[in-house]
């Protein structure tokens, strides 16, 4: 190559600077698309890579039912592969924060793995401060206090009120996510962060390691190294589980020996002290009888002795009244001096003396009497007191067995604790487990999806751009290569120009589109996914091996393609180049075998649709061209609608209830009568409901939904089953309705059987009756007699409002009813899935704005070719007398019918596009609706057209400036 | 009837930056209606330039151009191009036919523009392409091509036939047959016919010559015995 052919390169490239232009930005459009959506992902990934590195997030993450102490933690830390082991706790609570009520999940943070993010404030110093998630509360929440609401049980927390002294992201949650609980409405709102002495709790509720190997995040490599240790790391859990199970069986079985010993031992003392007080008792009884007994006996003499001495007395006074009468009758007569009369009167002061003693014998006998009336008073009272201290001892015995029946009874219960104390129940977590994480993968991979597709059009169309200029860039240098050829110069010198100017377009295209396209294709779609995962700024890569892939790749279309041109010119002898070519003869084509088609139309327009036909390569780049455009057009005005529907679509046709309320308590009949009479006045209606997260699995696919189970028909009104236009009855006891992307993820039709798990793991069946639309999270519906079994209580209610009422207030009115917990305006929810679409908008208007380019280039490189192609033909219909506006409607009727052809072609390409591309984009708790609406395909096409037009606007110049004497040149 | 076509003082200036070329400078001369006017120059003398100017395909920078009695020199780029639509027919030396058209459409495109068009076929016939209605361009021979353009340029009834070089890129026998052709239609149809050539030879068969050297016209004059073109030798 010497300096004069260099130098007729740099003015080629001058003089057809726009055939330059066209060259390298339709391979900057393509390169940069293919690059930029191909680096996006591992963009993303490196962004995550780095933010997860530098937080260290676990690898992986070990539950068991029994908890950990040091010891196991030590232990786990020990194990081959395992580069550092963390216990740490955690809990889920509801806590008050500044008057509402939140259901957040509390964990300890960790000395070396998962460190926080700080946004604002400072990481917890004191056991009593706390961190919150930035993602529900900023800087201005920094300084208040939070308050652990009270519950029956135990406390897992060391304090009551926590004060937050920072805002921070867990690498633990790297989306919006922050999963359930089985408290509130079971969704957890936000997490916080406190030190582990924050807790009450003497063993940790789970340990995190981190492993030794390291491999890039989400590569195959990692894959392998988790593999490898994840058995190893599982059976390490179990045996320290259940060594710690032993060792806590063992203790707790010597402890039970021991009380049983003891309960053996009091047994025996009772029953020793009990015969001895019987004993006691019994013969002090025996005492007090013997003494009753002696009395009666002493009673009964006495008495004996009395009645004799009284019958003594009563013969000695009668014997001393015939005494004293005889005296007297002696006395009477004198006879006092008598012997009878000293006899008698002796034998008076004998009965006297002798009636004396009898009544000193009596007397003597009543006192014996009073004195056995003491004594029996006496055994009254002995017996009394007797009977007192037999109470006594029996209500002490009653006691004393009463309590060695509950110690019985507390062995036999600890025994029965200690046979039923079950082995622990241990789980191994991987990141994948990781709802953020594994969020964020899906997610890039969305990305990845979308750049399997469209580059692929991009760069067919660049390749069909290229080889047509260069087709007739080559066919207008022929003239010129011929003389070279004459001149001496070699095909391969000669060439070279051709290769050099579509080569040096394409790399300059290349490297423009590649670092532009890896800059702002990632940006963007950063940009995006900014709401769900606002984690750090995003990492750019250099990927070397697509650099290469995309020099290579526009180095085909673009060198690759001229090279084909040339080839077929440089095979002709110089003479042959050197005459003009023979013009391409007219053809007649099929369109005129209709005759009354044909006939009716002008001929400038039968030799607009010749021309069409006639170039064949032209036809099949303009149609691709322009169909891809706005194939893309409505591929993205397309993604917009499925996009910007669903929200409607979901929330006018599906969730149509005003507010969910949820309740602390189980609300049976009367409860719900209150709460119903409670807001008569802004309930329109209500229905009770049990609505909790449950895992629903068949052959090989687990997934999480929200179960709502109702027990009245009504339910449909306020949640809106259907299947397209079709509505679905409320599911029957034993059968259930789930939503369509729950229903394609497991594979079940209608009248399949899907296992369904519960939070506390118990399972039951339900066969499908039913698949509904849904677009928003994922449902399971049951009847609530299905559920009845497990008195899961109806905890949550939807609810109509009154037409005129404010929902707000509405809700806040609810709140303050007895046992509400907390109240959801449907309304909110709107609003906040209506934002996350919007994200998605951003990518929406980027496909659009790329169509748009596209369809530019492609339009006015054609456009172009076309007039420089015929500018002679152009030349001599102005001097025929054509106006400027009859020649450009002459050139560009053909662009016009292309186009219209290209529509034809681009609206199913769009439509199949679209569904692609929606097959692609799964965000976890959004299912796509895929419809196009009726306005897109307007949009498109008159969009497509306006693209013509515009094009045209810009030739339309280019076509007036064409000097009319160019027709009386010669053919070229 | 000398003054069908007045050339008066035209000049043309091409200004390219800070370079004037003079292609034409102080041209004169008449033409009168029906006749046959050949003019001729050597290459580079300004035979195109004072063709573009005639065919209302560029300005003047001096002078008048009268055709019939209508100055052009003053016309605007849409009275221009009605002009050319009403008033001229062109024929070009290298046909300039539209390939995708048929010999009749190619006719037709004209006479479509015409307000006071002949009827296509009966033109084609007239040149000897009755056959050939059908035809597209590359199935024809050089010289039927160019007589296809002279029945484009002749069936939209013009007032003044221009005709740039008709037999440059065509062989002898078939360019004399071209010229008999242009020459029999215009005594036929009585139309003015302007040839502008470099062979001087085909100045006899003219009713009147101009030639033209380096800009500007060396001679104009009348030939009184214009032959047959068939008698010419060159």
């Amino acid at each position: 190559m010497n300096s004069s052919m260099l130098k007729n390169i740099v003015r080629e490239i001058r003089g057809t600077l726009g055939r330059f232009l066209a060259i390298l930005a339709i391979i900057a459009l393509g390169v940069g698309f293919f690059a930029g959506l191909k680096v996006t992902r591992p963009s993303m990934i490196e962004t995550a890579d780095k933010y997860l590195a530098k937080a260290n997030l676990f690898d992986f993450r070990l539950l068991s039912s029994l908890g950990y102490t040091e010891k196991e933690v030590e232990e786990l830390s020990e194990l081959d592969g395992v580069e550092y082991a963390e216990g740490a706790f955690f809990a889920d609570a509801v806590f008050s924060v500044g008057g509402e009520e939140r259901v957040m999940k509390a964990h300890s943070l960790t000395e070396k793995l998962n460190r926080l993010s700080l946004v604002a404030g400072r990481l917890p110093e004191s056991a009593e401060e706390c961190v919150l998630d930035s993602r529900s509360f900023g800087e201005a929440d920094i300084g208040k206090v939070i308050t652990v609401a009270e519950t029956d049980g135990e406390s897992p927390f060391a304090f009551r009120e926590y004060r937050v002294c920072g805002i921070a992201s867990s690498p633990c949650y790297l989306n919006l996510e922050r999963g359930n609980t089985k408290l509130g409405n079971g969704t957890i709102s936000a997490f916080l962060y406190l030190l582990p002495e924050g807790f009450d709790s003497e063993v940790y509720h789970e340990v995190y390691l981190t492993l030794t190997e390291k491999a890039p995040l989400l590569s195959e490599d990692y894959d392998k190294i988790v593999d490898k240790i994840r058995d190893k790391a599982s059976d390490k859990n179990s045996e320290v589980s259940l060594a710690r199970y032993s060792s806590l069986k063992s203790d707790a079985e010597g402890l039970l020996a021991s009380a049983k010993a003891e309960y053996e031992e009091g047994k025996a003392a009772y029953l020793r002290e009990k015969e001895e007080a019987e004993e006691e008792l019994s013969r002090t009884l025996a005492e007090l009888d013997e003494k009753e007994e002696t009395l009666a006996g002493q009673e009964q003499t006495l008495n004996d002795a009395i009645s004799k001495l009284n019958a003594a007395k009563e013969t000695l006074t009668a014997r001393l009244e015939e005494t004293e009468g005889q005296l007297a009758v002696l006395e009477a007569s004198g006879a006092t001096t008598t012997e009878a009369y000293f006899t008698l009167k002796a034998a008076r002061e004998e009965l006297s003396r002798t009636l004396e003693e009898t009544d000193a014998s009596l007397t003597e006998a009543e006192a014996g009497l009073a004195a056995v009336e003491e004594g029996k008073k006496l055994l009254a009272e002995g017996r009394e007191s007797y009977n007192e201290a037999k109470e006594k001892a029996e209500a002490s015995f009653a006691e004393a067995e009463e309590e060695l029946a509950d110690a019985e009874k507390e062995i036999a219960d600890r025994e029965d604790e200690i046979s039923a104390f079950a082995e622990p129940a241990v789980y191994l977590f991987t990141r994948d487990d990781n709802a953020g994480y594994s969020c964020y993968n899906s997610d890039t991979k969305i990305v990845d999806g979308i750049s399997r597709v469209f580059p692929v059009f991009f760069f067919l169309v660049a390749a069909l751009v290229c080889t047509t200029t260069m087709t007739r860039m080559v066919d207008e240098g022929r003239t010129q290569i011929g003389t070279l050829k004459a001149l001496g110069y070699r095909s391969t010198a000669i060439a070279a120009k051709y290769l050099i100017y579509s080569g040096s377009a394409a790399l300059i295209g290349c490297v423009l589109g590649f670092f532009l396209g890896t800059w702002l294709f990632p940006l963007a779609i950063w940009k995006a996914y900014d709401i769900l995962y606002g984690f750090a700024p995003l990492e750019y890569v250099f990927d070397p091996l697509l650099a290469a892939l995309s020099v290579v790749v526009s180095l085909l279309c673009s060198v690759g393609a001229t090279a084909l041109s040339c080839r077929s010119e440089f095979t002709k002898v110089p003479a042959e180049l050197i005459r003009p070519k023979a013009p391409k003869p007219g053809k007649r084509i099929f369109l005129e075998r209709i005759p009354f088609f044909w006939r009716s139309l002008s001929f400038l327009r039968k030799v607009s649709l010749r021309n069409i036909f006639r170039y064949k390569r032209r036809l099949f780049m303009m149609i691709l061209g322009i169909g891809g455009c706005s194939a893309l057009l409505l591929t993205g005005l397309g993604l917009r609608d499925s996009i910007s529907g669903i929200v409607s679509a979901q929330f006018d046709r599906i969730t149509v209830y005003d507010c969910m309320v949820n309740f602390g308590e189980s609300m049976d009949g009367e409860k719900q009568k209150a709460f119903l009479d409670q807001n008569a006045e802004t309930l329109e209606d209500a229905v009770f409901v049990w609505q909790g997260s449950v895992d629903l699995m068949t052959e090989g696919a687990t997934r999480s939904v929200t179960a709502v189970a109702s027990g009245e028909e009504k339910i449909t009104k306020f949640i809106q089953l259907h299947d397209g236009d079709t509505p679905i009855p409320a599911p029957k006891k034993g059968e259930c309705v789930v939503d369509r992307k729950t229903a394609e993820t497991l594979g079940v039709k209608v009248g399949d059987t899907l296992r369904v798990r519960d939070i506390d793991l118990r399972e039951f069946s339900v066969k499908v009756s039913g698949i509904c639309d849904n677009y928003v999270y994922s449902y399971l519906f049951l009847s609530y007699d299905t559920v009845a079994d497990y008195d899961y209580g109806f905890r949550a209610a939807y609810v109509f409002i009154k037409e005129d009422c404010d929902q707000h207030e509405a809700a806040a009115g609810m709140m303050s009813s007895e046992g509400v917990v907390n109240v959801t305006v449907n309304r909110d929810i709107r609003e906040r899935v209506n934002n996350m679409m919007k994200s998605l908008n951003f990518i929406v208007w980027l496909v659009i704005a790329c169509a748009s380019a596209l369809a530019f280039v492609v339009l006015f490189n054609l456009s172009n070719i076309n007039i420089t192609e015929r500018v002679r033909e152009i030349a001599t219909i102005k001097v025929l007398g054509f106006y400027p506006a009859e020649t450009c409607a002459y050139v560009f009727r053909e662009n016009l019918i292309l186009t219209a052809f290209g529509v034809l072609f681009g609206m199913p390409l769009g439509v199949l596009l679209h569904r692609f591309v929606m097959s692609c984009i799964t965000i976890d708790i959004v299912s796509f609706e895929n419809v196009i609406s009726p306005l897109s395909f307007l949009a498109a096409i008159l969009l497509t057209f306006l693209f013509t037009l515009t094009v045209e606007l810009v030739m339309r110049k280019k076509i007036n400036a064409i000097p009319m004497a160019e027709s009386l040149k010669s053919a070229e | 009837m000398d003054d069908f076509v007045v050339f008066d003082g035209v000049g043309k200036i091409y200004r390219s930056g800070e370079v004037e070329v003079e292609a034409l400078h102080d041209v004169s001369f008449t033409v009168g209606k029906g006749e046959i006017c050949v003019i001729v120059g050597q290459s580079g003398a300004g035979k195109t330039t004072l063709l573009n100017i005639l065919g209302g395909m560029d300005t003047l920078t001096t002078g008048h151009v009268i055709l019939e009695g209508q100055d052009i020199s003053g016309y605007s780029q849409k009275r221009l191009a009605e002009y050319r639509r009403h008033e001229i027919g062109f024929v070009f030396q290298f046909y300039n036919l539209i390939p995708n058209l048929t010999v009749l459409e190619n006719v037709e495109i004209a006479t479509q523009l015409s307000k006071n068009p002949m009827d296509a076929a009966t033109v084609l016939r007239q040149v000897g392409l009755g056959e050939r209605l059908k035809n597209f361009p590359a199935q024809l021979s050089g010289g039927e091509q160019q007589r296809v353009a002279i029945a484009r340029a002749l069936a939209k009834n013009p007032l003044l036939l221009l005709c740039d070089e008709p037999t440059g890129a065509l062989d002898y026998q078939t360019g004399k047959s071209i010229l008999s052709l242009l020459q029999e239609t215009a005594r036929k149809q009585g139309v003015t016919v302007i040839i502008i050539t470099h062979n001087s030879a085909l100045t006899a068969m003219a009713d009147r010559i101009v030639r033209i050297k380096s800009g500007t016209v060396t001679e104009a004059l009348l030939n009184p015995h214009p032959v047959p073109v068939e008698k010419i030798e060159w």
